[in-house]
């Protein structure tokens, strides 16, 4: 099973012009270094994350590989378990988004009319707002947990989906293949399908770049304690515990999630862009 | 005889959008007239061409007739049916009777679906036989079009096919329902010149096969003549001239058909002398007052540039709408 | 020392695409005499407009000239650098597009550009270089208040019409036009071709690029036929109008509907090939009803087999 599916996705990779087909790969790599990492957590974490297993502010050794953090639990074991929070927070919030965005930018784009405007302008005024401001007012109202930091960038993602995907209908809608459906005498249902069937390389691309830029959300959430809390293991957390530290010297406590957000952020934008390249979709996210 | 579709008096104006400086001052709204009153008929088995340059409005009373635009004005009978008055619903039941052939066969077929199952969609959609069936009929009209091995071609998708046989597929797809009446939008003009003339070809033997009805839209009067029973020319939004196809080519009216027909590179001998114009189609938005030719007519009079000329028929089915040809 | 104007000998252009070596032009040649008008007919991808651009040495990339020769004035180009080629384009050798909006610049009037192109290349004054660009305007027949216009604000016509004024404003001794009137429709074709024709009156040589035999006999003193890649016959209009001898050549010449001729039209069975992987032999053997047994294994040599008359088909050539 496993082999008979990665034939076919073998030879989409290999069917990339440089530098794409690199940009690709590299993308690849981290993203599923990362999503087995949060896969494989249990097994392959040397110490309990949450508990004092050394002596505290100890610099990387060969024991302990990222040091340990002020108060003694090992840096190396938080920031592997710390990549379920992260994954779990952007998987959740990009198919909310993608639930409303997408089916809500093909009726837009589609039938057009006072709903379109009107919809057009809620998208517009949301999507004018920072979208971190956004995110931490509405992580402030609904409470600290990681649920609720997805949903609060949820909403942020939602017209970036539903402005892309309205953008794309519109230039489908034209296309004569349309056209012709419609003198063929098809129904709404299936010549909305048909025009879905040719946006989704769109959706596939901005999921990849909205994911990335949605990872350094979620870390600057949980940097603010909007997300999980204390001592739950997370790259946003950790970077901020780690902070007051950096002055003094104790830079790994701080700067491995930070790595690991910079890196899993830059994973996800290198599959974005290689795809958007493959599929010369203009990315104006 | 009886006429399957009877346009009248059709119009289609576009607005055209303002600037927020011109809605403020409240500048009245401009409209492109791109349509401006055609009406035609077309008999059972008859093919019209409908002729002109770009911007003569040929292809919106196309997509009027075809129910893909909604006319500001006039009437439309197919069958009898006023097609403008049918809800959506309705008009959806006559389609398998009306079709269309558009003009870019790269874009006018789905990328992501296999070519056969495009060919056999309109008998699913419209419930005339179950899958199996349709499949059937399908790889049928496949080989009638000349795409064979039909059972391979139908596996194909698009960008497989070449330009010639993907105009195969939209023709095929166009037939399977059996339609009455054809409007075909300059079906050839992105097609190989060496393969013109088959598909050109194929559209006659439907037609022959099936007294099938067509409007033929075309640039291209070489084209027209091969095809067309008769032939209607669009200048502006109007239709000027109108006859059998030969007597409009050998003995053309309208001094705007004389000049189109002028323009015509040829490698044969030319029987009419040629007539230059100068200048260019003037903007659908600023059309000129009275005969909409006058500003580019070598023969223009005074009543040509305030009054409008009446149509005229030099014979019983030659007419055409000039100032030359009336006695007053 | 020849007297042709322009003489191309075994030119070949090549691709190379990610899918494999595209060859657009193999092994052409050609001579282009002083003043005459020369039509280059042929089909979509059959190279006649990479023929065009390898003249100029614009050829865009993955596309390469591999080899031949192009002899243009008593001159190698193939000799000269990029700064040297730069200074044949435009004086020597003037090139009309199919589409006039890629090759005006929307953001300056029409006046600007072409005064700009008389005073870089002649050193003559502003006010001498602008006096010359509405003289050129009215040449091609458009009204000399027109100088202050963008090009947005001109009809397609019109466009190409300032086209054709800035390529000529140098007199160069040759003008390529690929597809000129393409985009356009026929009344204002026949006027730009008068145009052209009222070019090679003064003195100048035509090529024409079109996939339209119609247009092409009309104009040319000679054409030559295009198909997949290789000139295939090459002659005075007239006899490859009227008596084509090619197989290729037919099967064009009655493809085409025409207005006035009472023939009747057929098509050439088959498709193009895919110059990628082009057949072997003669290319056109596989949609060829005459081909024999040798067109499948050998390619015919282009020969002379009257005066000014060039074809590459085994059915004349005796072996």
């Amino acid at each position: 099973m496993a082999l008979s599916l990665s034939t076919p996705i073998l030879a989409f990779i290999r069917s990339f012009p440089q530098p794409a087909k690199s940009m690709l790969i590299l993308g690849l790599a981290i993203v599923v270094s990362v999503m087995l990492m949060a896969i494989l957590a249990p097994y392959i974490a040397p110490h309990d994350p949450t508990s004092r297993v050394y002596v505290e502010l100890q610099p990387p050794s060969w024991k302990y590989l990222m040091g340990t953090n002020h108060v003694g639990m090992d840096v190396f074991s938080r920031v592997i378990w710390g990549s379920r929070v992260v994954l779990f927070v952007v998987v959740v919030s990009a198919t909310i988004s993608m639930a409303f965005g997408v089916p809500l930018g093909l009726a837009s784009g589609y039938y057009g009319g006072p709903v379109d405007k009107a919809l057009s302008i809620v998208m517009d005024s949301i999507y004018a707002f920072p979208s971190l401001i956004l995110a931490i007012a509405v992580a402030a109202v609904l409470g600290p947990s990681p649920l609720n930091a997805a949903i609060s960038i949820a909403i942020v993602y939602v017209p970036t989906y539903y402005r892309m995907v309205r953008g794309e209908t519109l230039k489908v809608k034209q296309m004569p293949f349309i056209e012709a459906l419609i003198v063929l005498g098809c129904s709404d249902a299936t010549i909305l399908r048909s025009v879905f069937r040719n946006i989704i390389q769109t959706v596939l691309v901005v999921f990849s770049l909205s994911v990335a830029d949605a990872i350094l959300t979620e870390a600057a959430l949980s940097f603010l304690g909007l997300s999980v809390t204390w001592p739950t293991p997370d790259w946003g957390l950790d970077l901020r515990s780690g902070q007051p530290y950096l002055l003094n010297g104790y830079w790994w406590i701080a700067m491995c999630p930070g790595l690991m957000i910079v890196a899993l952020s830059l994973g996800f934008a290198l599959i974005g862009e290689a795809l958007s390249d493959y599929f010369s979709i203009a990315t104006k996210v | 005889m009886e006429a399957l579709v009877v346009a009248k008096g059709l119009k289609k104006y576009f607005p055209v959008r303002r600037t927020i400086s011109e809605v403020v001052l409240m500048k009245s709204r401009l409209y492109v007239r791109a349509v401006d009153g055609v009406s035609l008929e077309i008999g059972f088995g008859e093919t019209l061409a409908l002729v002109g340059e770009s911007g003569s409005g040929k292809t919106t009373t196309g997509r009027m007739l075809i129910g893909l635009e909604k006319p500001t004005e006039g009437s439309i009978l197919f069958e009898g049916i006023e097609l403008t008055k049918l809800s959506k619903k309705a008009l959806r039941k006559i389609r398998p009777r009306i079709q269309m052939i558009f003009q870019d066969p790269y874009a006018s077929l789905d990328p992501r679906v296999k070519v056969g199952d495009q060919v056999a969609q309109p008998l699913i959609v419209h419930g005339l036989c179950n899958a199996d069936e349709a499949r059937e009929r399908a790889l049928e009209i496949l080989e009638r079009v000349g795409l064979t091995p039909s059972t391979e071609i139908y596996e194909r998708y698009p960008h497989q096919l070449s330009g010639g046989q993907r105009q195969r597929v939209v023709i095929a797809r166009a037939m399977i329902t059996r339609p009455r009446f054809v409007v075909a939008d300059e079906p050839v003009s992105m097609i190989d010149v060496s393969l013109r003339a088959s598909i050109l070809e194929l559209l006659k033997e439907f037609k022959r096969e099936r007294n099938l009805s067509t409007l033929f839209i075309t640039h291209d009067l070489a084209v027209a003549k091969l095809v067309a029973d008769r032939v209607a020319v669009m200048y502006l939004g109007k239709i000027v001239e109108e006859g059998a196809v030969e007597e409009v080519i050998y003995n053309p009216l309208h001094p705007y058909t004389k000049a189109l027909i002028s323009s015509v590179p040829t490698i044969g001998i030319r029987v009419l002398e040629k007539l230059k114009i100068v200048g260019e189609i003037p903007n659908p938005i600023n059309i000129p007052p009275g005969c909409r030719f006058h500003t580019r007519c070598p023969f223009a009079m005074d009543k040509c540039k305030s009054y409008e000329a009446p149509w005229i028929y030099v014979s019983e089915r030659h007419g055409v709408s000039c100032w030359l040809y009336s006695a007053e | 020392m020849s007297n042709a104007l322009l003489e191309v000998i075994n030119l070949k252009v090549y691709f190379y695409t990610l899918s494999g070596v595209v060859r657009a032009v193999d092994d052409v040649s050609l001579r282009v005499l002083p003043g005459e008008w020369i039509s280059i007919v042929g089909e979509s991808g059959s190279g006649k407009s990479t023929l065009a651009y390898a003249i100029a040495k614009i050829v865009p990339p993955p596309g390469k000239i591999v080899g031949g020769k192009v002899g243009f004035m008593n001159r190698d180009l193939m000799e000269f650098d990029e700064e040297a080629m730069r200074s044949i384009r435009g004086r020597h050798i003037g090139f009309v597009f199919q589409d006039p909006l890629t090759s005006l610049d929307p953001l300056r009037t029409v006046g600007d550009q072409l005064a700009e192109v008389i005073q870089v290349h002649l050193g003559v004054s502003r006010e001498e270089a602008v006096r010359e660009a509405g003289d050129l305007l009215e040449l091609v027949g458009i009204p000399r208040d027109r100088l202050n216009y963008y090009p947005h604000q001109l009809s397609g016509g019109q466009r190409q019409r300032v086209v054709i004024a800035i390529s000529i404003a140098l007199r160069p001794e040759l003008l390529i036009a690929d597809e000129p009137t393409t985009a356009l429709d026929v009344i204002i074709q026949d006027q730009i071709m008068d145009l052209l024709k009222e070019v090679q009156r003064k003195g100048a040589s035509i090529m024409l690029i079109t996939h339209d035999v119609a247009l092409a006999a009309e104009t040319a003193n000679r054409i030559a036929v295009m198909y997949a890649g290789e000139i295939v016959e090459h002659g005075n209009t007239h006899s490859i109008i009227n008596a084509p001898l090619h197989p290729y050549t037919v099967g064009l010449v009655d493809s085409v509907p025409d207005l006035w001729s009472k023939k009747s039209v057929k098509s050439i069975p088959g498709f193009p090939p895919d110059l990628r992987n082009p057949p072997p032999g003669c290319r056109f053997h596989p949609r060829c009803r005459q081909a024999l047994g040798i067109c499948t294994n050998e390619s015919p040599p282009m020969t002379a087999i009257e005066h000014d008359r060039y074809l590459a088909c085994w059915l004349y050539l005796k072996r």
